[in-house]
């Protein structure tokens, strides 16, 4: 029974529970996820958990999912990535369209909690992924614990282009929304599969060449936009010259189900990019239930981006997980990435202890001094005893459902 | 080539300040690098006034607010002097490049295409900054400077065909010169070698007979593999054509005439068979 079926890993609570499963499906292992909040009052699985657990059923073909009736325990058995329209259903090319409905409950987060995971399993599925999401749980605007979907599209897709992965990639935003209420609608096209990711090597952080970003306004005045930007040029024009703010104009929020108006709000999404195209992104949005002036979110805004950019290193904390897990299914070749201490969080080691107990590769941490021989190296010496060297052994995983051609 | 200025501000009037911080980067310089005993020229800008210094000498005892001013503006007029006596036998000159300048804002708008687009943006668009307009003088050193730097890269990219025990075939290397510049260039090489023909027919049989296993082979196992493209499943359906009508001799004049068509026991030429002919 043992060498028939590969052994079920167990682990315990809640947290990086997308990842997990992410992990699981990327490298075919069943997993049993057992004491998911057993001590809450509201224990067992969330809304926006189970509604991933369907995106992900979608996305997979002959996956098994097996939830205790309290919810606090789930056994998954991945199946191979890469979506079979069924046959029932008339046309072909509507049939390959995703689509994927958020309730209401699971408004609490922002529809990148759905969109992250979905890129990680993209490019080792079968077929191109293009996935809609809609309903009234979707959010595209930047809440407490996810970024905006702008972010997702000017911060993280970008990321893949370090892997060779730049086409057929797309990401709208059909109709903004914000939390709570939601309603909106993003389309995500992801139609370039590979066979294995490169080794990557990203050493030299460079420095900051321009600032971009968009501030958007969603049922509420046009001239918040303005205020936004201006408070956010206060304080980024002083270190760079090449910035621009778009400003994006949403008169009315998408009706909610009873044909009530959906939540206004406003949010700022700014991105920098370095001289060797690595990114850093802030985030930052009104919410219900703090009042924020447009002056704070956008100088709130360009102050965490100040910040992301002063903790160094190739990847900011964001993109840091997506990268990790493309270079941990690379081949099997030692890839180098150079992230600032700050970068490393506890959310972030436990996401390497995951993959280590999924049987892949150890990371080899070590104090980055500097650039070695690297010619226009970053901070000419500031941003010493700051970074980390991470190596990184690829396990050769790759993509298993595309045929060798 | 970054075209890196001096700073006019820094060279010509170094303030007293400026010696401190040069103290302070001379410090870092050589704890980084190793001591460097070569002192760094500073360019006599106001020549040392003689009734300065008992000017100051007389300041010393008075007032002692203005000492430590006095003090660096006697240091440097005194490394000056120091300075000026060897410059005659190893002048070195210190070049203060200016990092903290900034070039002039982006005059255009980026266009929203490249960064609101569905698209993730692409790390190619940059914000096109106008070329910086040079001088009369200095376009003709750039253009001096390039062409010099083309004449080096010929050199040593064809160095090795220069060798001296080459020497005796000459033409033969002048030849592989050239075509080495073809090849950078982006040409095609001049020829593949004298391969007889007997060995270059097996090796274009040995090709098809490749590229037919593997789409066979990818057949059998189910794998798509790219499809012929139409220009060139119409240059082969052409050419099989033509093999089989020279095979069989169909319509092919006597001894396979390459020209005109035999028909009815005469090779009709046409206008055009006629002009090529007379060309």
């Amino acid at each position: 029974m043992m060498s028939s079926t590969p052994q079920t890993l167990t682990f315990t609570s809640s947290t990086s529970f997308r990842h997990r499963l992410v992990q699981a499906t990327l490298t075919g292992k069943p997993i049993r996820i057992t004491s998911i909040r057993s001590n809450s009052l509201t224990p067992g699985l969330l809304p926006h958990e189970v509604s991933f657990l369907r995106l992900l059923s979608s996305l997979t073909n002959g996956g098994v999912f097996q939830i205790s009736e309290t919810g606090t325990t789930l056994l998954y058995k991945p199946g191979l990535i890469g979506h079979t329209p069924s046959p029932n259903s008339a046309t072909s090319s509507a049939s390959k369209v995703i689509k994927h409905v958020i309730s209401a409950e699971s408004s609490t987060r922002g529809v990148t909690y759905f969109l992250e995971p979905t890129c990680i399993l993209a490019p080792f599925s079968k077929s191109p992924f293009h996935v809609v999401f809609s309903g009234p749980g979707c959010v595209t605007a930047s809440t407490e614990q996810d970024y905006s979907v702008d972010t997702f599209r000017t911060a993280i897709l970008p990321l893949y282009s370090h892997f060779n992965i730049i086409a057929k990639l797309e990401c709208r935003i059909n109709k903004r929304s914000c939390s709570p209420g939601g309603g909106g609608e993003v389309t995500l096209q992801f139609g370039h599969q590979i066979r294995l990711p490169p080794t990557l090597h990203l050493r030299n952080p460079g420095r900051i060449k321009r600032i971009r970003g968009v501030s958007y306004t969603l049922g509420v005045s046009a001239g918040n936009n303005q205020r936004m930007i201006h408070a956010a040029r206060e304080v980024l024009n002083q270190f760079i010259n090449d910035i621009y703010i778009y400003s994006e104009v949403v008169s009315h929020a998408p009706a909610t189900e009873g044909g009530k108006r959906g939540t206004p709000g406003f949010g700022m999404s700014l991105v920098a990019t370095s001289s060797t195209d690595c990114i850093y992104s802030a985030d930052w949005g009104s919410s219900t239930e703090v009042i924020r002036t447009p002056e704070e979110i956008g100088r709130g805004c360009a102050l965490r981006l100040v910040e992301e950019i002063k903790k160094g290193g190739c990847v900011q904390r964001i993109g840091v997980k997506t990268v990790l897990s493309l270079m941990m299914m690379g081949s099997e070749d030692v890839g180098r990435i150079v992230i600032g201490k700050g970068v490393v969080e506890e959310e972030f080691v436990g996401h390497l202890r995951d993959w280590k107990a999924f049987g892949c590769g150890e990371v080899l941490v070590k104090e980055w001094s500097g650039s070695e021989g690297l010619a226009g190296a970053g901070m000419g010496g500031m941003d010493e005893g700051k970074l980390i060297s991470l190596g990184v052994v690829g396990k050769g995983v790759g993509n298993v459902g595309r045929k060798v051609a | 080539m970054p075209k890196r200025k001096r700073s006019a501000a820094e060279s010509t009037d170094p303030a007293p300040d400026q010696a401190a911080i040069n103290a302070i980067f001379r410090a870092n310089f050589e704890a980084k690098f190793g001591a460097v005993d070569i002192e760094p020229v500073v360019k006599p800008t106001a020549p040392p006034k003689p009734s300065k210094a008992p000017k100051s000498s007389n300041n010393h005892s008075s007032d002692s607010l203005n000492l430590s001013d006095e003090d660096s503006d006697l240091s440097d007029s005194l490394s000056s002097s120091s300075s000026s006596s060897s410059d005659t036998a190893d002048a070195v000159e210190v070049i203060t490049y200016d990092f903290s300048r900034r070039g002039p804002a982006p005059t255009t708008k980026p266009s929203p295409r490249t960064f609101m687009s569905s698209k993730p943006p692409s790390s190619t668009t940059t914000s096109t900054a106008p070329p910086q307009k040079l001088s009369k003088s200095e376009q003709a050193t750039e253009t001096a400077l390039l062409k010099n730097d083309l004449a080096l890269k010929t050199l040593l990219a064809e160095s090795h065909l220069l060798d001296s025990t080459l020497t005796h075939s000459t033409a033969k290397n002048r030849h592989k010169a050239l075509e080495s510049r073809i090849l950078s260039l982006g040409g095609k090489p001049l020829k593949k070698g004298n391969i007889p023909m007997h060995i270059q027919k097996g090796m274009k049989a040995k090709q098809l007979l490749k590229t037919q296993k593997t789409i066979k082979e990818a057949k059998e196992n189910g794998v798509i593999i790219d499809k012929e493209s139409k220009r060139a499943k119409e240059r082969r359906k052409n050419k099989e054509r033509q093999d089989r009508r020279k095979g069989e001799g169909r319509d092919a004049g006597v001894g396979h005439a390459s020209i005109g068509k035999f028909r009815g026991g005469e090779l009709r030429l046409s206008r055009r068979d006629v002009a090529g002919m007379r060309a």
